[in-house]
């Protein structure tokens, strides 16, 4: 997509956030995301940003959908996931069964699908509770028998979770039964290895989108507080990691957006370092704020949360960077 | 060099442990967490158990260490009722201990630290509240932000500027206010990331009166008291750290182990157990070492500063790490506390930061290491 389009793209995404989001950001992670807003997203063309028009999408490029992620996730981490995980999992998930028409019901808010992320998780823990998005959902995407199944279920209870973070989604740990197996991924483990690096870039651009406003609070911040008669930014304690990492910032979203020719490797590479980059970023804007930072008021404090389980919800770190070394050794690496 | 503790605390630590295991319910400790609710029970319960013997500092530190190795913020909310006691203890006058101290060493009341303001905490002479003298005592305005203890205690002490004519840290005394007082105002801080258990207040006075027999110790000495206390208090916090990460660390290998041990075998794996396992052995030794040096009445603040901000990072450092290894398995578990419970050892009691220079400039004074 030509760079005017992107710019364009942009800025009406930025005129919508202003006038939607910004200012409710808290209201988002305390009582969820509203129904409302995801169907002006949806209105917007920017919910199902990634997939086909022919399907409801607005079949976007990667370049744009990244964008799209990115200046959510500046405003709520979980509004992006949520659009992060229809168009980067649940669309793939039912494109690989070939069901991707029921990707329709979706958009249009008709119905719902709830995932159970430990579908990323290559190794399990005996006997833990499952970790559902969206618990709730008359339809889910989970693991049985070693399988991905997508079918229609009838819920008998659930167990919600305070997560750690994304907490304008609903996570919890359902207790269904199964009214209709609608289909399932035979060769689940090759599909997930594949998802991981398809997803890479969508996770990235998440990561990317938070560090960039924590970075931008943490940097407002040390100009206006005050300690010892100087403003913070006179710190080099602080000035010197906001500066460095401003910088950071910039090389990873110029490398995301200029993705084009990126190979498989080049992505779960930058999903790696941007996941990490949200940790510490998060964590210096926090440790910026002083005693405020660590007040949920004070919108700081999330980002820190939200990059910690970014990095959890989407499989081991090992399993991706098994990946990793296998595209950059041509061959199986790193396996011990 | 004897690395081990006497038997008698050994086996104070299991009791410690067993009464933590115990107490420290699941039920508690989550409605405690989502409902940030001060455990009042489990202070009455702890008090009675003997935990926090102050006539013993080892057994002081030992069951901050042990208890926070099971729940943080319940573990600090059953054992800061005393928080800023020491200054008391150390400075206060017959008077004040008699009246106030031996209420809070019966379990009758609880105290708190106010020392930081809305306007900033890192630099504690550049305080606003001021103090001025009036008839028979002083007449106190202004504000504290985040205190501990805000809306529970009874009493504080309190730092506040009495002279602006002095440079500015030697114009700050130290106070025993009375809660109960006219003037006084708290407002309980509700939203913390973490250690959701412990109370956490904005206190506002206007004009509240106090009698000069509950100024402590000396006027113009408060900030010297309070750097006093501060010397003794980052021990403890540096225990708080101690306690998380062993935490941590254990209940990731848990998780670790219960992933199989084709996980368990996973060299990148047992790679951040076993750097987790080393900082905190590191963050161990220094921080008992700089407990030594105070605890023989010969405090080190460098060392201390050194054992309260490594011990910090390491908390920090652990329960991040722990996640990582424990994927959706660790965010679903007791570990995602953990992790929003550390990071405010990294701020209280002096950031990270403020340690840091501590350190450096106590060294540069000396002008070489040991
Ligand atoms: C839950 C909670 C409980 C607390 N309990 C108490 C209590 O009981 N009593 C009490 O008095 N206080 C309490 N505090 C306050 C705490 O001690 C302060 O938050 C802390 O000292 C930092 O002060 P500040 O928040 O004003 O940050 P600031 O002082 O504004 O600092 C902001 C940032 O600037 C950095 N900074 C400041 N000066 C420098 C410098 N010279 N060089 C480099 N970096 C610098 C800091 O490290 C920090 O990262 C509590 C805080 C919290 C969050």
């Amino acid at each position: 997509m030509p760079g005017e389009e992107l710019e364009l793209i942009r800025s009406s995404l930025l005129d919508f956030l202003t006038r939607e989001l910004s200012g409710r950001e808290q209201e988002f992670e305390k009582i969820g995301i509203p129904r409302d807003f995801v169907e002006k997203l949806a209105q917007q063309g920017f919910l199902a940003a990634a997939i086909p028009t022919e399907l409801g999408g607005s079949g976007l490029d990667r370049p744009a959908y990244f964008t799209i992620l990115m200046n959510i996730a500046r405003f709520s981490g979980s509004a992006a996931l949520r659009v992060m995980l229809l168009n980067g999992v649940i669309y793939r998930v039912l494109k690989k069964m070939g069901k991707e028409e029921i990707v329709r019901d979706i958009i249009s808010g008709a119905s719902s699908i709830s995932i159970d992320t430990s579908l990323f998780t290559k190794f399990w823990a005996a006997g833990k509770e499952k970790f559902f998005v969206d618990p709730q959902a008359p339809m889910s995407i989970f693991m049985l028998d070693g399988q991905i199944v997508l079918a229609r279920v009838s819920l008998k209870g659930s167990r919600e979770f305070r997560p750690l973070g994304f907490r304008g989604l609903k996570f919890g740990d359902p207790q269904f039964e199964v009214s209709e197996r609608v289909a399932a991924i035979k060769d689940s483990g090759k599909f997930v290895d594949s998802l991981m690096a398809e997803i890479s870039g969508d996770i990235a651009a998440v990561a990317i989108g938070m560090s960039e406003a924590a970075l931008e609070k943490a940097m407002e911040y040390s100009r206006v507080r005050k300690a010892f008669g100087v403003t913070l930014s006179s710190f080099q304690p602080l000035a010197f990691p906001l500066s460095i990492m401003s910088v950071q910032l910039k090389t990873l979203r110029e490398f995301l957006l200029s993705d084009s020719g990126r190979s498989a490797a080049d992505m779960i590479g930058i999903r790696e370092l941007a996941a990490d980059f949200a940790v510490v970023s998060s964590k210096q804007a926090l440790q910026t704020h002083g005693g405020y930072g660590y007040i949920e008021d004070f919108g700081v404090e999330k980002f820190y949360r939200d990059s910690l389980a970014l990095n959890s919800l989407f499989g081991e770190k090992i399993h991706s960077m098994t990946l990793l070394a296998k595209e950059y050794y041509g061959e199986e690496a790193g396996n011990l | 060099m004897d690395f081990n503790f006497e038997e008698k605390y050994e086996k104070y630590r299991a009791t410690v442990r067993d009464f933590a295991n115990r107490e420290f319910t699941r039920e508690l400790i989550e409605t405690c967490d989502s409902g940030e609710k001060y455990p009042e029970e489990l202070r009455i319960k702890t008090f009675n158990a003997g935990i926090m013997d102050f006539t013993d500092p080892w057994k002081v530190l030992i069951g901050i260490e042990e208890m926070c190795s099971v729940d943080e913020s319940l573990g600090i909310a059953a054992t800061t009722p005393y928080f800023g006691a020491e200054v008391l203890m150390l400075f206060g006058s017959d008077y004040l201990k008699e009246k106030y101290l031996s209420k809070v060493s019966q379990g009758k009341a609880i105290m708190g630290l106010a020392v930081t303001e809305p306007g900033g905490g890192s630099d504690v002479a550049g305080l606003a509240t001021t103090a001025t003298p009036a008839d028979s005592g002083y007449m106190l305005n202004g504000s504290k932000m985040f205190i501990t203890n805000g809306t529970i205690a009874n009493y504080f002490v309190l730092l506040a500027r009495t002279s602006v004519e002095e440079k500015k840290h030697h114009g700050l005394s130290c106070f025993l206010v009375d809660s109960s007082w006219e003037g006084f105002k708290s407002s309980k801080i509700k939203g913390k990331m973490g250690v959701r258990a412990t109370d956490t207040a904005e206190l506002q006075f206007s004009n509240v009166k106090i009698p000069k027999e509950n100024l402590i110790g000396e006027e113009g000495k408060g900030f010297y008291y309070i750097m006093t206390f501060f010397n003794i208090s980052r021990i403890y916090v540096a225990a708080q750290g101690l306690g998380v990460a062993r935490g941590a660390i254990n209940r990731a290998m848990e998780i670790v182990k219960a992933k199989g041990q084709a996980y368990s075998s996973q060299e990148s794996v047992q790679f951040a157990i076993s750097e987790m396992a080393t900082r905190l052995e590191a963050a161990r030794l220094l921080t008992y070492k700089a407990a030594t040096f105070l605890f023989n009445f010969n405090p080190n603040p460098t060392l201390t500063s050194m054992a309260k901000y490594y011990a910090a990072e390491t908390a920090v450092y652990c329960t991040e790490k722990a996640l990582e290894i424990t994927g959706t398995d660790g965010l679903n578990s007791q570990l995602e506390r953990f992790l929003r419970d550390a990071k405010i050892l990294e701020i209280w009691e002096g950031t990270s930061e403020i340690e840091k220079l501590v350190v450096a400039r106590n060294l540069l004074k000396e002008g070489s290491v040991n």
